[in-house]
């Protein structure tokens, strides 16, 4: 196939003038989005993207293409930080609570901008939810269980719809892991396409801790090749993946899945580098076309038929606020959910070597605190999250983390240098973690609304982040944090410790803020994705989750856009998308 | 623009050839078109990298000095990207360097192919990455357009201000107190300078010991970790790809680990004995700090 000629940061059919759908941002809700309106549906589709493109040739349809410009680059990628959120461009402002003053603050769970999205920086860790989670406000009322201020809400979807398109995102984006390993894992309706890769050697002795504590350790089930796959080569675990993009497209990471499958149809047109400012609407209840700055800061105009939001929670609710839409039930950037991280940090006699291996190869869900099968919650537990198994891999960030180590010790009299700190590595090689990454309950005051006093470098208003923990949270974390440090100790640590609590936590996972509902009074989209307002908008990203459960989310992002861009190609029988694959 | 891009590629390969040779004081070893056009006089060169010679010491293993960390430093103050030359010396380039192989599918094992080193190729900003390194290195007064928020956050100061007077502050405290240059003062004269200035400018003191890591630590293509000193004295690998860890055998389709670099399990050289007697003692008493109300050990 050949696609028409170039047009300079433009990426896939750069001679389309006429769209039927408009989807602002290219990460994992939006790709899938793409790829199901384009590859199924024979769609026209415009993409905006904020960030530039750093696949080289992802819409050429030579073999062994793209070619990433990422790399094993602490500077670029952790230092530097070449796609994440620029917060002198782009600042938030962070409060505990409307009593008190917002200030700016670097990192309130920013996002990569760049082609692929926030998944281009993650390290693709892929569980899927549990059944119990989707009726989540029902099984806590039926077990007598409430917090107060939270605001928990079944989601209008179940898990068995559900099934049948997590299975085919797995299939789309290709997934590792191993069926039967994990016993609250939800039913299944088949094996996993690839098996679990090499495992990390902070994962097989941290598993021995697990182990003779009475949990079950299992394979994570994993976005990353360990066999050839859909044109794509084995991982070969060179040790730089959670925060950094894939130098050899092992990564099942959205740009080299999904939207390069969309951008290969000749449907599909990508704008990078460029800002979406405004959804233009008439009377609020229909979208007429986009504002964007482009990549050379000019104001320009898209139309569309329809026209789905995809960029992140923070900013999908944000743009929606901008515009003026989709909010009378005063719900838009309410729900804010971050998964609330507790750490235990153990310190061993050995060198983990974190820089070798991905991330985070295994885990355990005992903590989670459902029954085996995960269809109910077990009443002698708390809510938690699932954890991951980890070390450091990064030097420089290690490096720095011994500063304040240093200025505290010095402080209490010990003679230490951080050069020894260095050799040592206490905090680096000899690093064993593990992170519980908790359900945090929705709550109306945890929200996303307009700063007034700050401005991006586009002149919008941006986002004023209102976010503090309820009960529920805290009180999974009093109850594990024994358990995590037993573990540990089992595990052989010579030291561990509870890792203080960020505030806001710094999990990178972000929810809700545009949930999804039966109830236009309460939520502000429905089960696919579709406002209740707006007759031609949708939401395709993490904001429409009704809570936040405790599981890597992008799997389930993916799945309901699937379903949903689903019905938007077959309405009413969206699983006739299941299952297509482009020509050949 | 005084440097070009195609310098800098000269410098990677000229640097690490010439660091090879005996007997090179380390602030030659870019040669005289490099110090010629170098934001920092060569006079700031001599008391930047003593300074980092006290932030990693040499003794009998090498340290920041041995790194080449401050000539990580001055390359990224002269290496501003503009509109013309939009890369400077910001992003290196992608997927591998050259110091890795690639792997062999058909075997299982290492190949003798090795890739060019894409590091060296720096990727171009676009207008806003532009934008911000600008203010980054230069400060707000100096590029048009980004006082959007001045009147709320203050300007931004560049780093090449801070560097030009942090540094001028160093030699006057050390003038002051010890009437010489802070480069030609006893170790334990330096550091009588650098708490002071820590007592005026902890910012510097902040800034200054983060880029000597940085300069430590980093991929040598951005000009420090010079014949990967940083990496060898803490043990650490760098970059892998793209032969990685784990090599595919596709006959078996399997995977093979590496018998140098273990993945899976232990280095072949590990000893379990730990930290030494003084980090021992940190540690205890950091886990009691570091979190009093959560649960530690040892007790």
């Amino acid at each position: 196939m050949s696609l028409p000629s170039k047009v300079s940061g433009v990426l896939g059919n750069t001679s389309l003038g006429q769209f039927d759908v408009i989807i602002i941002g290219s990460g994992a809700g939006g790709s899938m989005a793409a790829r199901t309106l384009t590859v199924v549906g024979g769609k026209k589709v415009l993409i905006l993207e904020s960030g530039p493109n750093y696949f080289v040739g992802l819409d050429d349809p030579a073999p062994n293409m793209p070619v990433p410009l990422f790399s094993n680059d602490e500077i670029k990628l952790s230092v530097r930080n070449i796609i994440d959120q620029d917060p002198f461009l782009e600042p938030r402002t962070y409060r505990t609570s409307p009593n008190v003053d917002a200030f700016f603050n670097e990192n309130v769970n920013t996002l990569p901008r760049n082609v692929g999205g926030a998944a281009v920086h993650a390290d693709m860790k892929y569980p899927r939810f549990n059944v119990v989670d989707f009726q989540i406000a029902t099984q806590l009322q039926q077990n007598g269980i409430s917090y107060p201020a939270t605001n928990f809400s079944d989601w209008p979807v179940t898990y068995d719809e559900l099934e049948p398109f997590y299975t085919e995102a797995e299939r789309l984006t290709g997934v590792q892991g191993k069926q039967g390993v994990d016993p609250f894992e939800s039913h299944r309706s088949g094996e996993y396409l690839m098996p679990p890769g090499v495992p990390m050697y902070v994962a097989e002795v941290l598993s021995a801790g697990v182990t003779a504590q009475g949990y079950t350790p299992f394979a994570y089930p994993t976005g990353v090749t360990s066999r050839p796959y859909r044109g794509r080569p084995p991982c070969v675990d060179c040790g730089f993946c959670s925060g950094y993009g894939c130098p050899n497209n092992s990564k099942s990471s959205p740009a080299v899945t999904t939207l390069r499958e969309a951008l290969l149809t000749g449907n599909c047109q990508l704008r990078q580098n460029c800002m979406v400012i405004r959804l233009v609407s008439d009377g609020g209840t229909h979208v007429t076309g986009v504002e964007y700055v482009d990549p050379d800061g000019n104001r320009q105009q898209a139309t569309a038929d329809q026209f789905i939001v995809a960029a992140s929670p923070i900013e999908s609710a944000r743009l929606c606020l901008l515009s003026q839409l989709g909010n009378s039930s005063n719900a838009v950037g309410r729900n804010l959910m971050f998964h609330f991280q507790t750490i235990a940090v153990g310190i061993f006699n050995q060198r983990f070597h974190g820089e070798r291996g991905r991330s985070v190869t295994h885990g355990f869900a005992d903590f989670r605190g459902v029954m085996p099968g995960g269809e109910a919650i077990d009443p002698t537990k708390r809510l938690g999250g699932i954890i991951e198994f980890g070390t450091d891999s990064e030097a420089i960030t290690a490096a720095k983390n011994n500063l304040q180590a240093l200025a505290f010790g010095q402080a209490f009299g010990v003679k230490i240098t951080l050069k020894e700190l260095l050799i040592n590595g206490p905090f680096l090689a000899r690093i064993g973690a593990m992170t519980m990454q908790a359900e945090d309950a929705p709550q109306l005051a945890n929200q996303i609304d307009l700063d007034p006093q700050l401005v991006d470098v586009f002149g919008s208003p941006v986002p004023r982040i209102t976010y503090a923990n309820s009960r529920y949270e805290l009180d999974a974390r009093s109850f594990y944090s024994p358990l995590l440090i037993n573990i540990l100790k089992a595990a052989g640590a010579q030291y561990g410790f509870i890792a203080p609590a960020d505030s806001p936590s710094q999990s990178a996972h972000v929810m809700g803020t545009l949930r999804m509902g039966n109830d236009p009074t309460s939520s502000v989209c429905d089960a696919f994705g579709k406002f209740h307002d707006v007759d031609n908008l949708y939401c395709m990203d993490g904001s429409v989750f009704a809570s936040s459960a405790g599981y890597n989310p992008t799997l389930t992002i993916i799945t309901l856009a699937l379903r949903a861009a689903g019905n938007i190609v077959s309405p009413g029988n969206a699983e006739r998308v299941i299952g297509v694959d482009p020509p050949n | 623009m005084l440097v070009t891009r195609r310098q800098v590629l000269r410098w990677g390969a000229a640097g690490s050839a010439l660091a090879l040779l005996p007997g090179r004081g380390l602030l030659g070893c870019g040669g005289t078109v490099t110090l010629q056009h170098d934001f920092l006089t060569d006079e700031e060169k001599r008391t930047l990298t003593a300074v980092t010679g006290r932030i990693v010491p040499t003794d009998a293993l090498p340290g920041a000095v041995e790194a080449g960390a401050s000539e990580y430093i001055s390359r990224l103050l002269t290496l501003v990207p503009t509109a013309d030359a939009p890369t400077g010396n910001v992003f290196a380039g992608g997927p591998f360097s050259n110091r890795n192989p690639f792997p062999d599918p058909k075997t299982g094992t290492p190949s003798t192919t090795f890739p060019p080193d894409d590091f060296l190729n720096f990727i171009p900003l676009n207008r806003l990455q532009l934008m911000s390194w600008r203010v980054q290195l230069l400060g707000t007064a100096a590029v048009p357009g980004s006082d959007f928020n001045a009147a709320v956050l203050g300007p931004v100061i560049g780093w090449r201000d801070q560097y030009r007077s942090g540094l001028a502050q160093i030699e006057a405290l050390s003038q002051q107190s010890y009437n010489a240059a802070f480069a030609d003062l006893t170790a334990d004269q330096q550091d009588a300078v650098l708490a002071s200035l820590n007592q005026e400018n902890a910012d510097f003191v902040t800034l200054i010991t983060g880029h000597t890591l940085e300069g430590m630590f980093c991929a040598p293509e951005y000009g420090g970790n010079r014949n990967r000193v940083g990496w060898n004295l803490i043990r650490y690998d760098g970059d892998s790809q793209p032969l990685g860890y784990s090599i595919f055998d596709e006959t078996t389709m399997s995977y093979n680990e590496r018998s140098d670099k273990p993945n899976s399990t232990q280095n072949p050289d590990e000893d379990f004995s730990g930290v030494d007697a003084t980090t021992a003692q940190f540690l205890a008493l950091l886990v009691k700090a570091a979190n009093p109300a959560g649960p530690h050990f040892p007790k």
